[in-house]
């Protein structure tokens, strides 16, 4: 949180205290500033990946990237006496078009949109049986399940905050740090069970929809980035 | 160039939608394995707790008066090697039930597999203080809930034989004694079925020991078999169906002996006769309803089949004159549904009896979707289980209805109270619920206890339809019977 409260001073000093000074470097800078195409390598929280910059403007550029990020890891729970392995993963990333609007030399607006490449996914199924007073219930009659989750908003629009430059504005190196956020909309959630598990995707037990009226707040994928570039083209 | 003015708009929107964001992430770091209104830990999981595909839905009735046995304990008793298959409603393996009810629900060991080669067979009889069955032999090939109808004869012993041979079309000897006053008549039990090609004729109680002896077969045109079957409470011998009548047999003082004979050419169906039926506008339902197979000779078989539709009952141990195969096949409508007419099949063995059924004008469509679950457990249950409702302050018969997974759509009437009871391990546990959508949920609200409450409650009616969606949670102390 006060992470959060410093950027946003940051951002508020970025655009009311400083325009004068903004038009002052710009001015002074007029002359320095020259279009390019450059190639950057980014590490972020929606994944590593790249982009390619076009810095047409001295205030502007477009960027069109990839990204992407995944992990899978196994568990082990045991509920009602009987064991379930389940393991989750998840995939993260983007194929992105971003326009920044530079609101002083090292600060940054982006706004745009990325094809979201989120997904996650619960697959388990019963590893023991079911002892059920004289009988058992053997694991394979217990079932499986998969519950997967994707963003609703295939294409999502994304806006942020950066700082420092996504491709180098007198060098040919550049460095930004970017805070945003893809709106992906409430996520959506699809399962698919078997056995005696049938009845969690029983349409009219409604538990996809439960489970998304749980996590609906997910609809703002964070974007916390770093990105390194190199201007190979100068105009 | 951009004027300063238009770079204070952009910036100001800019901070504008800064704000938004974070407000829209204020919540990123609730639990959301955390009920969002309610506190309670979600549940991930539902769990169908019917593992027990094959039920036996054992009525009991008094042969006589037709009404339901649940003023005394009644024993059921399963004869033969799949009896040691039969498990309680907790998956406790039992060859015997008792019950004060007039019904119990008896599961099948899950594990067997039930097929053509691979039959269930039992023979059941059903005693109590007052009460005696004839010995019924049933056998299916099919998973599924079979409803058995058990007949039981009051136990008043009556006249003896020696005042009349009571319609056997052959001649019955106690110790060497036709029409022996030691062999005395209970009842006329034509009506229970064997459950083979045989039928019951007389039900008799021996008052000494002694020898049976069946002879003197009077028509061996109509009748190609005789003899008896007899139970001994005391001797504890007995000899029932499926295996053949004795002529001749040693009997002991209280034994209960069952004449019986076989009808010359009767043909067996060995592949059945399926009762398909399904509402005619497509829609869900369930209910129990009863059959009667009317066969070219005039005998009939009847029963019941539990249906949510569209369903299909295989109806077994069909005996049909070889002579003319034809037979009709009636369903009976209850309190929801109305039935088509009778089916005229020119044979059973391996046919489908279609029946569309149609709710009762005056009645409007309820659906129920109930999980349950148990404290700090992500893993819920949808129930399979069977029940009967009547309007309550009736005396109705009872109509009977089945939880799927925990989803059930009834036809009940608006703006009424109605009485429901579910019977586990034949103990009937009794709910209410007025069909008024107004009273619904504060009534259900009301009825919590000790042993549950509602996480969630919705009532959402339509013109058509009206959804009660509940979502129970247990006490720890019920869960811990359940587990």
């Amino acid at each position: 949180m006060k992470t959060l409260k410093l950027v946003f001073l940051s951002f508020l000093v970025s655009i009311f205290g400083l325009p004068d000074l903004t038009a002052q470097t710009a001015d002074s800078a007029q002359t320095a500033f020259s279009s390019g195409i450059g190639l950057a390598i980014k590490a972020s929280t929606n994944g590593l990946g790249g982009d390619a910059v076009y810095n047409f403007h001295k205030r502007m550029s477009i960027r069109l990237g990839f990204e992407q990020l995944g992990a899978k890891t196994d568990f082990i729970f045991e509920e009602n006496a009987v064991t379930y392995a389940a393991n989750v993963s998840f995939k993260t990333g983007s194929i992105s078009l971003l326009f920044d609007y530079y609101l002083a030399d090292h600060v940054f607006l982006s706004a745009g949109a990325g094809w979201n490449l989120f997904h996650a996914a619960i697959d388990g199924e019963a590893i023991s049986f079911l002892q059920f007073g004289d009988i058992r219930i053997p694991k394979e009659k217990i079932g499986t399940f998969n519950f997967q989750v994707d963003p609703s908003l295939k294409i999502s629009p994304y806006a942020g905050i950066g700082f420092g430059r996504t491709l180098g504005l007198k060098k040919k190196v550049g460095f930004a740090f970017e805070l945003g956020g893809f709106y992906q909309g409430s996520p959506d959630i699809t399962i698919i069970s078997s056995g005696l598990l049938s009845p969690t995707s029983n349409p009219d037990q409604q538990q996809a929809e439960k489970l998304e009226r749980q996590i609906n707040q997910y609809s703002i994928y964070p974007v916390v980035k770093l990105s390194l570039s190199y201007k190979i083209v100068s105009f | 160039m951009i004027s300063k003015i238009h770079f204070r708009i952009i910036s100001l929107t800019a901070t504008v939608i800064l704000i938004a964001c974070l407000t829209g992430c204020k919540d990123m770091f609730k639990d959301p394995m955390l009920d969002k209104e309610t506190g309670d830990k979600v549940t991930l999981l539902l769990m169908d707790r019917n593992f027990i595909k094959t039920k036996l839905a054992i009525r009991l009735q008094d042969m006589a008066t037709q009404n339901d046995i649940d003023q005394e304990q009644v024993e059921i008793r399963f004869m033969g090697d799949d009896a040691a298959n039969l498990i309680t409603f907790t998956g406790i393996k039992r060859s015997s039930f008792n019950t004060s009810t007039g019904f119990v629900e008896v599961g099948y060991d899950p594990n067997i597999v039930i097929n053509n080669q691979n039959p269930v067979e039992l023979t059941i009889i059903a005693m109590s203080l007052n009460y005696i069955s004839a010995p019924q032999f049933v056998s299916f090939t099919t998973e599924g809930i079979k409803n058995v109808i058990i007949k039981m004869a009051h136990k008043i012993i009556g006249k003896s034989i020696s005042t009349g041979p009571f319609g056997e079309p052959f001649d019955l000897n106690y110790n060497g004694i036709k029409n022996s006053d030691q062999l005395r008549f209970i009842s006329d039990i034509g009506s229970s079925p064997t459950g083979t090609a045989w039928e019951y004729i007389n039900l008799y109680s021996t008052a000494a020991n002694g020898t049976l002896l069946c002879n003197n077969l009077n028509d061996s045109i109509v009748y190609s078999d005789y003899g008896a079957y007899f139970f001994g409470l005391v001797s504890g011998l007995s000899l029932v169906p499926p295996a053949l009548p004795t002529k001749n047999v040693g009997l002991q003082n209280g034994d209960f002996v069952y004449s019986t004979i076989l009808r010359s050419g009767l043909v067996k169906c060995d592949m059945g006769l399926t009762i398909h039926a399904e509402r005619a506008d497509g829609k869900a339902g369930t209910g129990v309803f009863d059959y009667l197979i009317t066969f070219s000779d005039g005998r009939t078989k009847s029963g019941r089949v539990s249906c949510t539709f569209p369903s299909d009952n295989l109806i077994e141990q069909l005996y049909y004159p070889a002579s003319n195969a034809a037979v009709s096949v009636e369903l009976f409508g209850d309190a929801q549904y109305d039935i088509s007419p009778a089916v005229h099949l020119l044979s059973p063995c391996g046919a489908k009896a279609n029946f569309f059924a149609t709710p009762k004008s005056n009645l409007k469509a309820y659906k129920f979707i109930t999980q349950y679950s148990c404290p700090d457990s992500p893993v819920g249950m949808g129930l399979t289980i069977m029940g009967e409702f009547r309007k309550a302050g009736t005396t109705n018969p009872w109509t009977s209805f089945e939880f799927i997974e925990g989803i059930c759509e009834l036809q009940l009437e608006p703006n009424a109270d109605y009485k429901f009871r579910v019977n586990i391990d034949a103990e009937y546990y009794y709910y209410n619920l007025p069909t008024d959508v107004t009273k619904v949920e504060a009534f259900l609200l009301a009825g919590q206890n000790e042993d549950y409450r509602l996480r969630s409650l919705s009532v959402n009616p339509t013109d058509t339809l009206v959804t009660i969606t509940a979502e129970i949670e247990f006490s720890q102390a019920v869960c811990d019977v359940i587990r």
